[in-house]
């Protein structure tokens, strides 16, 4: 799964640490997420739409389509 | 009392824990492979020790369940996915490593006691945890 979540991060200016702070989780796992080493579990995907206030599918994107 | 429990479940956390265990388990599987270890005496009633050996298997089974409910409850998605995921790898790993000794090493250099393969179990869940930490989840 391909995720935009280092570009979203990039447009609000925030650090690693600052976007795990704000999703309740460590450092490492937005780094994991966003270098595609991790895909995160479906409560966690939801939580991150919703912090940044878009649809699943729009921060996450398939790679098999 | 939150703050204390997400620092222990932090990656950085299981990083030192697994290294030290690493470390540890490579000790013992110097130190008890050259232990002396007296053979186990045939059970007088067979069915009862296997039937217990069962019952104390499920007990494990069962006190793991809840104690890893309470890890999933203060690790994150994805310190619990690595420790999951070296796990299954650990013991998969294990297996292997058991039955590439007992084919091609055993002859030379001797059977493995039970305390070895404990230590040798838990030193490949420790290599496979970092090979996950490295790889990633997903890999």
């Amino acid at each position: 799964v391909n995720n935009r979540l280092k570009v979203l991060r990039a447009e609000r200016n925030w650090s690693q640490a600052e976007l795990a702070l704000r999703l309740d989780v460590s450092r490492q796992a937005v780094n994991a997420i966003e270098t595609n080493k991790h895909d995160p579990s479906l409560p966690l995907a939801f939580r991150i739409a919703r912090l940044f206030g878009m649809p699943i599918e729009a921060i996450f994107q398939d790679g098999q389509a | 009392m939150k703050s204390i429990l997400r620092a222990m479940y932090s990656p950085l956390s299981f990083d030192v824990l697994f290294a030290l265990l690493a470390v540890i388990c490579a000790t013992f599987l110097v130190d008890w492979s050259g232990a002396d270890i007296p053979p186990i005496a045939p059970a007088p009633s067979p069915l009862a020790k296997g039937a217990s050996l069962a019952a104390v298997g499920i007990v494990g089974a069962l006190l793991g369940t809840a104690s890893t409910r309470f890890d999933q409850a203060w690790a994150d998605d994805y310190v619990f996915q690595t420790l999951c995921k070296s796990a299954l790898v650990g013991i998969m790993g294990f297996v292997f490593a058991a039955v590439i000794w007992g084919v091609l090493l055993a002859d030379a250099l001797g059977r493995i006691s039970s305390l070895s393969s404990l230590a040798l179990l838990l030193a490949v869940w420790s290599v496979s945890y970092f090979i996950v930490r490295l790889r990633g989840t997903g890999a």
